[in-house]
């Protein structure tokens, strides 16, 4: 609680501060005093307050203090525009991280399994063409003979051709999808979270002043290096 | 993950392999297709008037019999086949049996012609139906 010494003859009164967030606000009074209290006795009158807490806007507005009374004052902090920007970028990246490290992968599985099954339908195809092939060579009977050129063996190519298809369509997939997994792995790997800084705090931080336990006080210039 | 790689290529390399070589327009090597472009498997033999038994009570009767056997080299191992006869005096076809255990196939016609040439139809038969029809043209001497 601070109380002005200096205010002998004028009134007082008291405000108390119901900020969203709750617990980390901090505040300056007229540009001196830096204080985290709820409620805070001051001179009656206008008095200049500048709020904050991390990762808010600096709110600068004037309270009013009637004398004798308490005064509640409800007030919410904007989130900083750097940190909605950094929030932004935080989710981009998790989720980038998240995806680009989660779905090559499971695509690149998916058309792996694709293309086993395409190329055994291949060779499925091929073996299926080879044996009526054969067929031909060792039947003797005219009739399935005719079956054989006349349906069955311009199905079994229609069927191998869909299979060939099929077999080079999911081995591009997959060969895509392995190289996407590689390069999104490389370059996920290569790229670095993105990291907030509160400008507002450097801003709040600037100047200001400390009540001491002894009654004083000290003057205090604030500096953030990020630390990897 | 490189090992799967390197085995997946493989496949797609082994998989060059497979090629759809059957050319349908081709395939008239085997004697029993009706589109048989080969070499004809039917060889004369000869023909001859004799006396046989046929009917009921049993009456001996002069027939004229064509006999011709099938080279063997152009058919499929192990092939077993009638041959279907088609006198152009008859109405009807006739399936002949080989003689067992050969390819020799013995016609015989209730019309006895000497000196008289006859061409017959001939083809491959087998389970009702017929393979390339060939002609084969003789005269009872």
């Amino acid at each position: 609680m601070l109380l002005c010494a200096c205010a002998v003859a004028q009134s007082t009164g008291k405000l108390r501060l119901n900020v969203e967030p709750i617990g980390s606000t901090e505040y300056i009074v007229d540009g001196k005093h830096r204080m985290r209290d709820r409620e805070i006795t001051l001179e009656q009158g206008a008095h200049r307050f500048l709020l904050w807490a991390p990762e808010r806007r600096i709110l600068d507005t004037t309270l009013t203090v009637v004398p004798d009374r308490t005064t509640e004052i409800s007030l919410q902090l904007r989130y900083s525009q750097e940190f909605i920007d950094y929030r932004q970028a935080s989710q981009r990246f998790t989720l980038m991280n998240r995806w680009g490290r989660i779905a090559p992968p499971i695509l690149a599985a998916g058309f792996g399994a694709w293309s086993v099954v395409s190329f055994l339908n291949y060779k499925e195809a091929n073996d299926e063409l080879i044996d009526l092939e054969d067929s031909y060579s060792t039947s003797t009977v005219p009739a399935y003979i005719r079956s054989l050129k006349g349906e069955q063996i311009p199905s079994a190519k229609d069927d191998f051709e869909k299979a060939r298809t099929q077999f080079y369509v999911s081995t591009g997939l997959f060969a895509v999808a392995l190289g996407a997994t590689f390069y999104l792995r490389q370059k996920l790997a290569a790229k670095n979270e993105p990291v907030f800084q509160d400008k507002e705090k450097l801003r709040f931080d600037g100047l200001v002043w400390t009540p001491t336990p002894h009654g004083g006080g000290v003057w205090a210039a604030g500096l953030s290096l990020p630390i990897r | 993950m490189m090992r799967l790689v390197c085995i997946w290529t493989l496949c797609i390399a082994l998989s060059g392999c497979y090629k759809d070589e059957v050319d349908l327009p081709a395939l008239t090597t085997n004697p029993f297709d009706p589109d048989y472009t080969g070499e004809s498997v039917f060889v004369f033999d000869s023909t001859y008037a004799s006396t046989v038994t046929i009917g009921f009570p049993p009456l001996p009767t002069v027939v004229q019999t064509v006999q011709l056997h099938l080279r063997g080299d152009l058919l499929p191992a192990g092939t077993v086949t009638s041959v279907r006869f088609m006198d152009p005096e008859a109405s009807e076809p006739v399936i002949v049996p080989p003689v067992p255990g050969t390819y020799i196939y013995r016609f015989q016609r209730n019309v006895v012609e000497p000196f008289v040439e006859r061409c017959y139809s001939v083809a491959l038969s087998n389970a009702f139906s017929e393979g390339r029809a060939e002609t084969i043209c003789c005269t009872l001497q």
